[in-house]
């Protein structure tokens, strides 16, 4: 392997993680406010969940040709690609956020009232750190899968190593092929035990005892 | 004496079931009320009518005279100490910040928190040092039951609502924390209301004993007489706790 193409697969690699790490903070900047309103509102929740659910349930491919003619979102290049991969990544942090919130104890929640927080503190007291180790396990899900489904941003022009698999596919050529998927799968990797390590930090003392 | 804790015919009910039908209870400033009663009687629901956390459909509830409807239930609420049925210990906090919790919504110094938690730590019998920094999960059930005690009780409240606060301890720690209330009752002049399925520790800790049944008071008692009343339902309690002896 020569000293350019490595640089290549590099750069591509590069490009793959801010293409997925920008579509994932966005989506975690979209999604855990509004899973906070889905468990505040059923009115919110149930028609957010549904939307959220149909989106998931778009073949990838068919939804960057969806993006490309519409103005302001789509066209040709990365941006594009990131709306796609935002798509994708709301539904995995939504529904964590939403079960992770609904899952605390109510007696504890009840205490938190009852105590004279307001609901504001009882959010970032009590109900955020006990949801944030299922909330890490949405952004693990959509960080893991969005490295994958980044590949098919390449189609589009966004970059990344997708732009490597596409030419193996198109050159009938299996070094390309490898060259882009290899660094993706390793990728995945280090995002599922990075962000693992950190919910397990993050987890409430009597689950960090049985996670060891 | 003032009244500080009035229920007026507060009706509650759940699933078209009245799980209160009517109840009416007044507490003095400084008096200790204990409430006994069946299991599924109503009376953590009579508790947390006192502090909000259930609205009833009908009747009125005051707080120093003040209609708790009209009220800012956040700053009453921090004012009453809870102790849940149920201890509900905040498990991502250590047994410090539990204990310190409604002090620092309080917004007292650092310090004061600090000294506050050590000393009702050791009120309850858990030595500060050894027990501050641990996690509830690493406690024993009596110690998370005096953990929340001591909770209810850091900010120094004016009203302390119990609710079967003293399940899950052994009888020598039990009679230690019986006796602390009564004490903090002669130091603080908090007023309490005591929910115990046991009727000795409702005559030791209450000066009255008021006795739900089906959602209604079907005595309210001093606590000197409560053994002596003549209706069915408090002969059966007096008789099933072994108190009935002299009559
Ligand atoms: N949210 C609710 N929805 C429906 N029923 C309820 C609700 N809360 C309480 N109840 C019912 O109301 C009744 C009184 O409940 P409550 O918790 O006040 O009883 P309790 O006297 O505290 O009983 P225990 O001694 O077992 O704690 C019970 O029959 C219970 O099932
Ligand atoms: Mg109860």
């Amino acid at each position: 392997m020569n000293r350019a193409f490595a640089l290549e697969i590099a750069r591509l690699s590069g490009e793959h993680v801010v293409l997925v790490a920008v579509s994932v903070a966005l989506a975690a900047l979209i999604a855990i406010p509004l899973g906070i309103a889905c468990t505040r509102r059923e009115a919110i929740g149930r028609p957010a969940l549904r939307i959220v659910d149909a989106i998931q349930t778009i073949p990838s491919l068919a939804l960057f040709g969806f993006l490309i003619p519409l103005p302001f979102v789509g066209g040709i290049g990365a941006k594009t690609a990131i709306v796609a991969l935002v798509l994708y990544a709301l539904l995995p942090i939504l529904r964590t956020t939403v079960t992770g919130i609904r899952g605390v104890d109510s007696v504890v929640r009840e205490v938190g009232v009852a105590m004279g927080m307001t609901p504001r503190q009882l959010l970032v007291e009590v109900e955020l750190p006990l949801a944030a180790p299922s909330i890490l396990v949405g952004i693990r899900i959509a960080t893991v899968t969005g490295i994958g489904l980044a590949t098919i941003a390449a189609l589009i022009g966004g970059g990344g190593l997708g732009t490597l698999i596409f030419r193996g596919v198109a050159m009938v050529d299996a070094r390309l092929l490898l060259a882009g998927s290899l660094p993706a799968a390793l990728l995945a990797l280090i995002a599922d035990f990075g962000i693992s390590r950190v919910e397990r930090r993050l987890s409430a003392p009597p689950s960090r005892d049985t996670r060891v | 004496m003032s009244c500080l804790v009035e229920l007026i015919d507060v009706r509650v009910v759940r699933d078209e079931r009245a799980i209160l039908d009517g109840v009416s209870l007044r507490v003095a400033r400084g008096e200790a009320v204990a409430i006994i009663g069946r299991s599924g009687a109503g009376k953590t629901t009579a508790i947390k009518v006192v502090n909000g956390i259930v609205a009833p459909e009908a009747g009125t509830v005051r707080l120093d005279g003040q209609s708790l409807a009209a009220s800012d239930l956040v700053a009453l609420r921090r004012r009453i100490g809870y102790v849940v049925q149920g201890v509900g210990l905040f498990p991502h906090r250590t047994v410090a910040e539990n204990v310190g919790m409604v002090p620092r919504l309080l917004g007292w110094p650092q310090a004061r928190i600090a000294s506050a938690v050590e000393s009702i730590l050791d009120s309850v019998g858990l030595e500060p040092a050894h027990y501050g920094g641990r996690y509830p999960h690493s406690l024993s059930g009596g110690e998370q039951q005096r953990v929340g005690i001591a909770r209810a009780l850091a900010p120094e409240p004016d009203v302390l609502l119990c609710d079967e606060p003293f399940g899950a301890l052994d009888p020598i720690v039990r009679r230690d924390l019986q006796e602390l209330f009564v004490r903090l009752r002669r130091e603080r002049g908090t007023t309490m209301l005591f929910v115990t399925h046991d009727l000795a520790e409702a005559l030791f800790v209450g000066d009255r004993v008021v006795l739900i049944d089906a959602g209604r008071v079907v005595a309210d008692s001093d606590a000197r007489e409560f053994t002596s009343l003549a209706d069915p339902i408090v002969r059966r309690f007096v008789d099933a706790s072994g108190l009935g002896g002299e009559q």
